[in-house]
C-alpha cells in the first residue's frame, strides 16, 4: 500500500497540487482541511520528500535523475543521507557557535 | 519455533496477496481524499471510514477500562514477563531485539553507500545488500510478535482495533446512507460472520483506519 501511495505522491499532477496548495490557501490538497488522519499525514510526508528531491534534481544537487524517483531504495537512502548532511552541518554549526 | 515462523510467514504471503488484490480494487487516492473506504462483500456495500475526534475520546475511556480489566486478570502477562519466561525456556528475545537494531544500524551504512554511489552494478549491489538486511529484520519482527501474541500489550491493542471497528465498519442502507453494521462493541463480539469482519480488518489496517500500539 505504501509502494501505491509513494506512486500516486509523485505523480506530476499530485506534486503540482501540492505547490500550489502551499502558494494558495483556497486550494485543498484533501476534502477534510482539519484533523487529517494518518494515511494523509505519510502521504504529506511523502509529497513534501518528492518535491525536495525534484528541487534537487533541478538544482544538480543529486546523482538522482526524474526516472530514479521509482526506484524506492534509493529515494529513501538519499533522503537519509540528505538528512545526516544536515545533522552534521548543524553539529558544526554548534561546534564553531554559530547558533 | 521454525514451524511457527513457516505458517505465520504463509498468513504473510496470503495477506500481502489480498493487500495486492485489495490494491487494485480499491481507489486509493479515494481514500487520500475522502477518509473513506468503500469496499462490497457478498453483493452489499460496505464503508469504513477514520474515527471522529468524540469517537477517539471513546475509545480512550474504552482503551483505559479494557486495560485496567487485563491487568488485574492474572491470566494475562506483560511483555516484560513472557521475555522472563521465554528466557528460563532458552529462547532470548532481548537479543532478537539488539539484532533488529543492529540490522538497522546496518543498513543505515549501506544507504549512506547507496546515496552515493553511480554505476548500476554498484547500485544493484547496494540495494541486494539493503533488501537481504530488511529480509533478515522482518524474519526477526515476526518471531518477536509471534511470542509475544498473548501478552497484555497486544490483548489491549486487539481489543482496541475490534472496538474502532465496531464504529468504522458501515452497510448501506440507501444510496447515499449509511449505518453502522454493529451498534456495540458487544454485538460485534457475538458477529458470526468471520470472513466480512476479516475483510473489514485487513482493509482498515491497510488505510490505516485501525489505531496501532500506543498511537491512541
Amino acid at each position: 500500500m505504501i509502494k501505491e501511495l509513494k506512486k500516486i505522491a509523485r505523480s506530476s499532477r499530485w506534486i503540482s497540487l501540492y505547490r500550489l496548495s502551499k502558494e494558495h490557501s483556497g486550494i485543498h490538497l484533501f476534502n477534510n482541511t482539519q484533523e487529517l488522519s494518518d494515511l494523509q499525514l505519510i502521504f504529506l510526508n511523502w509529497l513534501n520528500n518528492y518535491e525536495e528531491i525534484i528541487i534537487d534534481i533541478v538544482n544538480k544537487r543529486t546523482n538522482l535523475q526524474i526516472e530514479d524517483l521509482e526506484d524506492d531504495l534509493r529515494v529513501e537512502a538519499y533522503l537519509y543521507w540528505k538528512s545526516q548532511q544536515k545533522n552534521d552541518i548543524n553539529k558544526n554549526e554548534v561546534k564553531h557557535g554559530r547558533r | 519455533m521454525e514451524e511457527i515462523n513457516d505458517t505465520r510467514l504463509k498468513e504473510i504471503q496470503e495477506l500481502s496477496n489480498t493487500i495486492q488484490d485489495l490494491d487494485a480494487k480499491v481507489n486509493i487516492e479515494e481514500v487520500i481524499k475522502n477518509n473513506v473506504s468503500i469496499f462490497e462483500h457478498e453483493k452489499i456495500k460496505y464503508r469504513l471510514r477514520k474515527l471522529t475526534f468524540e469517537e477517539k475520546l471513546e475509545l480512550i475511556n474504552f482503551k483505559g477500562k479494557k486495560y485496567l480489566e487485563l491487568v488485574k486478570n492474572k491470566e494475562y502477562l506483560f511483555e516484560k514477563e513472557w521475555i522472563k519466561i521465554y528466557k528460563e525456556r532458552e529462547i532470548d528475545i532481548e537479543y532478537k531485539e539488539k539484532q533488529i537494531k543492529l540490522l538497522s544500524s546496518q543498513i543505515k551504512n549501506w544507504q549512506l553507500k547507496l546515496a552515493v554511489v553511480n554505476l548500476p552494478e554498484e547500485i544493484k549491489e547496494v540495494e541486494q545488500e539493503i533488501t537481504e538486511l530488511r529480509k533478515k529484520q522482518i524474519d526477526y519482527h515476526i518471531e518477536i510478535s509471534e511470542l509475544m501474541k498473548y501478552s497484555i500489550e497486544n490483548k489491549l491493542n486487539y481489543l482496541v482495533q475490534i472496538y474502532t471497528l465496531s464504529i468504522i465498519l458501515e452497510k448501506q442502507v440507501e444510496k447515499e446512507k449509511y449505518e453502522r453494521v454493529f451498534k456495540t462493541f458487544e454485538e460485534l463480539e457475538k458477529n458470526t460472520n468471520n470472513d466480512l469482519l476479516a475483510k473489514a480488518t485487513r482493509i482498515a489496517s491497510i488505510f490505516m483506519f485501525l489505531p496501532e500500539g500506543d498511537s491512541l
